[in-house]
């Protein structure tokens, strides 16, 4: 009987010692609401790390605004913030660990379309909010749409069909090699392009599909150097992008082909430096085109240069956005009732850093322009190098969104 | 059963009551508490090979995948309408007991390090086909948002996403906090040791340990130890798909990532930082390591000047291995060291 | 066929990356009886001392400086806390051994960040060399040619001098060595360093093929623990076949069945364990011991 008292005792000792490291300090989980509480999942590791740092970043900047004017209906913003690591299994267990223990009601955040679904199913099951951010692929607002989960984001169908002019004209219809990430993005993205080059005639060589993370591509490279196809499509993304145009250059690629890449952010323009010269791809917001054209975007960049240095990525803008957006609901609603946030965002017009725009009730899916960019060479980029793009059309959201007939979103009702 | 054994039984049963409560003020939650009570089955489980059998198994994560998706293909494909979640569960036991009969009959000839590579080679060769084979499992973005699964007592379902009733514990949070997928997974959890108890004190567990101590003198003595060891591996296989099946159908996803080598590992740094060779010790290990990562690194992303959980991780392996290594729950039972090197003993 | 000479020359030159990490695992391992699951993080801490000393000072500094960086480091290890763990059983080698590589991966990761880092190389070196129909990154061949210098080097070493001896003799019977009076202290620690800094050169070498992130060495570590496997622990030969033959196999799978490229080297790791699991240089006492 001793043994077994003094053995519980040393467990729970040893458990009060870890807690004591933590500073034990209790969470709050908001009762009498005096603050309200928001999750901020986001890659801190991994291949999308710079995405995942330029969107805390941001995150940060809106709430210490929001705090400063007085907080969301008077409740100052408190924040939980985990790594997710690029990765399901952590997102999902970061996101319900916010739920359950710190009492978030809004979860945002992420740079990839895996952990998007991911957390997207788990925060409709537990009636929580998912602001999406950095999620390209169809499927979030799309086949796996959910009643809960809001995307401003331009998605793969919406690159692609912006594209669609310049695929032709500049790319033509002969043939084309893709390297395509493994995973629900790099298959929506590709599946896209296909679907608006294909027709036309362009012909498909090969679709390498590489897992989200490879370093090393000199595989489907090599293999893209002897079929001497006349474009070369990266759909990768952050760091993974990065290291496939550079290695694709060591191959000689950026000189013998044509080389799209569909989506790009300042930090993969960045980190590719001479190889995106002349690269077409596509983006949602691009901070030096925009701050120059809509007053609301300049004060959001100027703003972000200020504090931090540099100017925002495209990732880093809809997560500020995002942020305000959830804001805005609540306080018209009246409430963080989720069902009331839901129909307050539903079919709601708004404009701050881009042109007038609006979250649309059938998939949530935000209805905003998508610009098409070409690479400039790095001499003449500004900037610190984040100056990296001439846009070279501008497609209203309208323009380019998925048709309603086309969607496959069946969302819950409640 | 014996006396001592149902002094362990209640005592950790006692522990498992508290646990999600106590856990609540340090940061700690129910939901975590759940997913510690189904982990800490798969560390028994290879607790059961490493510590009793002495085998080193580094590829139990095959078992654990193929326990996870299986139960959750089940669920998602034959049974849409009416999630049953024993049978699910038990259809992922079936899959990694026939999984581990074929691979254990080819890995129980090898013995130390020999058999943890190849076990690690079948447990990589597990996550590639996972990751591969999309049509079922959907590669490397899993399957996301499979049905709640229910109990079936007659024609009701219980669901176990159900609350408990309301009762405010004040700085231990709320009765309500603790749903019945807790109970459950601590039920489960108490009745897989007093399983593993019971095998350790019959004759199958005394042989395996007179197998793990000198090989030779028990097959002089007439066993046949490639027999035994080859039990010991399907029963851990067995028990490691269960965890498997209960973590999908508690998360309600099935990823890749409980396939991979790390799941595999950590099933192994579990077992060691409880104590290997107590019969305790794994579930505490994983207790302490899935309590640190989950809080440590959720505490340590607020503070980037500080490094990655990963370090401190690091250190705790580290810091166990050279003046713990008998783990925490070992070293707490002052008994003898477990004498490794004994446990690996290669054929001679 | 060029596709094919491509994936050929490319699985080359990954099989080199593998033997020149491959031969520091096995060594060790003959030796010292030590599975150092921190040996990557021996690759990743060349690479990154590699990248500072050659932003600062140029390419070959930068491949002087690393290796010794890296051996330097691992006779602190060695000294410090890992003596004591040679020849025990594995389960406390692999947990330590893991322990300090994610202290090393994660220290680099505090101090340089997550993010991929990049090389700059001279252009010269950075473009495209053309071999026929081949047109190849001329920084892998120089790499491909580096490392196989090394490897000679390496086995000059094992075969003509007095350490080397000891080393091959103690691969073989540890015991009897040290009985006829050979000091096997002062040659593992020798043998223990000179794995590391191999790893360490290879790192920085390899790096500006790749880019360098705290988890690179790691992701070359497990196949490299196959190449072991196939070749054999504690075959200087073995390494080099097995490397060889999995960098190629893996390459030429990515050609022409790409979904089980990253398979297949765990296929034969298991094959060659079940069949003949001293590996194909192996020696069968080594598994007695």
């Amino acid at each position: 009987m001793k043994q077994t008292l003094s053995r519980g005792r040393f467990v729970g000792g040893s458990l009060a010692a870890g807690a004591l490291a933590f500073g034990g300090a209790p969470y709050v989980i908001a009762a009498p609401m005096k603050e309200i509480v928001i999750g901020l999942n986001v890659p801190q590791s991994g291949p999308y790390s710079d995405q995942g740092q330029d969107q805390l970043r941001a995150y940060n900047l809106a709430i210490e605004e929001i705090n400063k004017a007085g907080g969301i209906m008077g409740m100052q913003i408190k924040t939980t913030v985990g790594d997710d690591q690029t990765t399901a299994s952590v997102a999902t267990d970061n996101a319900q660990r916010m739920i359950e223990r710190d009492g978030a009601v809004m979860i945002t955040g992420g740079s990839s379309t895996g952990t998007a679904l991911a957390v997207s199913a788990l925060c409709q099951a537990k009636k929580t909010i998912f602001m999406a951010a950095l999620t390209h692929g169809d499927e979030t607002t799309n086949s796996q749409c959910h009643k809960h989960t809001f995307r401003r984001y331009n998605d793969a169908y919406m690159s692609a069909q912006s594209l669609a002019k310049t695929l032709i004209s500049k790319y033509g219809t002969g043939t084309w090699f893709h390297i395509t990430a493994d995973y629900s993005w790099g298959h929506s993205v590709h599946d896209n392009i296909v679907a608006v080059v294909g027709p036309k005639g362009a012909k498909e060589i090969k679709n390498v599909q590489l897992k989200l993370g490879t370093k090393d591509f000199s595989g489907a490279l090599a293999e893209a150097q002897a079929a001497k196809p006349d474009v070369l499509v990266i759909t990768e993304f952050g760091a993974d992008m990065v290291n496939c145009l550079n290695q694709a250059a060591q191959f000689g690629l950026t000189k013998s082909c044509k080389i799209l890449v569909p989506l790009v952010d300042e930090y993969m323009a960045k980190g590719t430096r001479d190889n995106f010269d002349n690269v077409v791809s596509t983006a949602p917001f691009y901070w030096q085109y925009h701050a120059a054209k809509y007053p609301g975007a300049k004060k959001f960049v100027d703003a972000f240069k200020a504090k931090y240095g540099v100017p925002p990525s495209n990732g880093a803008e809809t997560a500020y956005v995002d942020i305000y957006q959830y804001k805005s609901a609540v306080e018209r609603g009246g409430t963080i009732n989720p069902d009331t946030v839901i129909a307050k965002l539903e079919g709601w017009k708004f404009q701050m850093t881009k042109e007038l725009e609006y979250w649309r009730k059938e998939d949530h899916q935000g209805v905003n322009s998508c610009l098409v960019v070409e690479g400039v060479p790095s001499a003449e980029r500004g900037e610190g190098g984040f100056g990296f793009a001439k846009v070279l059309e501008v497609h209203s959201g309208e323009s380019v969104v998925q048709p309603l007939s086309g969607l496959a979103c069946k969302m819950e009702p409640a | 059963m014996s006396r001592g054994t149902l002094r362990i039984l209640l005592f950790t049963a006692l522990g498992l009551a508290v646990f999600p409560f106590a856990i609540h003020p340090i940061g700690g939650y129910p939901g975590l508490a759940t997913q510690i009570c189904i982990m800490a089955i798969g560390a028994v489980a290879l607790n059961l090979l490493l510590g009793e059998a002495g085998m080193l198994s580094y590829g139990q994560a095959l078992f654990f995948g193929c326990g996870a998706y299986v139960s959750a293909i089940l669920v998602q494909r034959a049974m849409p309408q009416h999630p049953n979640l024993v049978l699910a569960v038990l259809g992922g036991i079936v899959v990694s007991t026939a999984a581990a009969a074929i691979i254990g009959a080819l890995v129980v000839r090898l013995y130390g390090i020999y058999f943890a590579l190849l076990t690690l080679a079948f447990g990589q060769m597990g996550y590639f086909i996972v990751e591969q084979a999309k049509d079922w499992t959907n590669g490397d973005d899993g399957l996301q948002g499979i049905p709640d699964a229910l109990i079936y007592v007659g024609t009701a379902g219980v669901d176990l996403q159900t609350p408990l009733p309301a009762v405010d514990l004040g700085p231990f949070g709320n009765l309500s906090d603790v749903h019945l997928w807790y109970i459950f997974a601590a039920v489960i959890l108490l009745l897989v040791i007093w399983f593993v108890r019971t095998l350790n004190g019959s004759q199958f567990g005394e042989v395996l340990g007179a197998i793990r101590e000198n090989e030779d003198r028990s097959r002089m003595i007439g066993f046949v130890p490639q027999l035994y060891r080859f039990a010991a591996f399907v029963i851990a296989g067995a028990l490691t798909g269960l965890a498997g099946g209960l973590r999908a159908l508690y998360d309600l996803q099935a990823v890749v990532d409980y396939a991979n080598i790390d799941r595999s590992g950590s099933f192994v740094i579990y077992t060691v930082v409880g104590g290997v060779q107590t019969l305790l010790g794994p579930v505490v290990g994983t207790a302490v390591i899935m309590y640190l990562e989950n809080v440590g690194s959720g505490f340590l992303a607020k503070y980037p000047q500080l490094p990655g959980w990963q370090w401190f991780e690091g250190l705790i392996f580290v810091l166990v291995i050279v003046f713990l290594p008998a783990g925490i729950v070992g070293t707490f039972k002052r008994k003898r060291k477990p004498n490794f090197a004994k446990m690996l003993a290669v054929k001679r | 066929m060029d596709a094919f000479l491509q994936a050929f020359l490319n699985g080359l030159v990954l099989g080199l990356i593998y033997v020149a990490i491959a031969v520091g695992l096995t060594i060790v391992f003959g030796t010292l009886r030590l599975v150092n699951f921190a040996h990557g993080a021996f690759f990743s801490v060349g690479a990154y001392v590699g990248l500072v000393v050659a932003n600062k000072y140029g390419l070959v500094p930068g491949f002087i400086i690393a290796p010794i960086a890296v051996a330097i480091l691992a006779v602190i290890l060695d000294r410090i806390v890992l003596r004591p763990f040679y020849n025990k059983e594995p389960t406390s080698q692999l947990l330590l051994t893991f322990g300090i590589a994610l202290v090393i991966q994660e220290s680099l990761r505090w101090i340089f960040g997550g993010t991929a880092q990049q090389y700059t190389l001279p252009p010269e070196l950075m473009s495209p060399f053309t071999l026929g129909p081949i047109v190849y990154p001329a920084y892998r061949l120089a790499f491909a040619l580096g490392v196989v210098l090394l490897l000679v080097a390496v086995w000059l070493f094992l075969a003509r001098t007095d350490y080397g001896l000891i080393v091959r003799a103690g691969i073989r019977d540890r015991i009897m060595v040290q009985l006829l009076g050979g000091n096997i202290t002062r040659a593992s620690t020798i043998v223990f360093a000179l794995g590391a800094g191999i790893a360490g050169l290879v790192g920085a070498a390899a790096s500006p093929i790749y880019s360098v992130e705290p988890t690179t060495g790691f992701d070359f570590l497990v196949p490299s623990f196959v190449v072991v496997v196939v070749g054999g622990l504690g075959s200087f030969w073995g390494a080099v076949a097995g490397g060889l033959l999995v960098g190629i196999l893996k390459s030429l799978m990515t050609l022409y069945y790409p979904p089980a490229a990253d398979v297949i080297i765990y296929v034969l790791m298991a094959v060659v364990l079940i069949v003949r699991p001293q590996g194909l240089f192996g020696e069968s006492e080594v598994i007695r011991q």
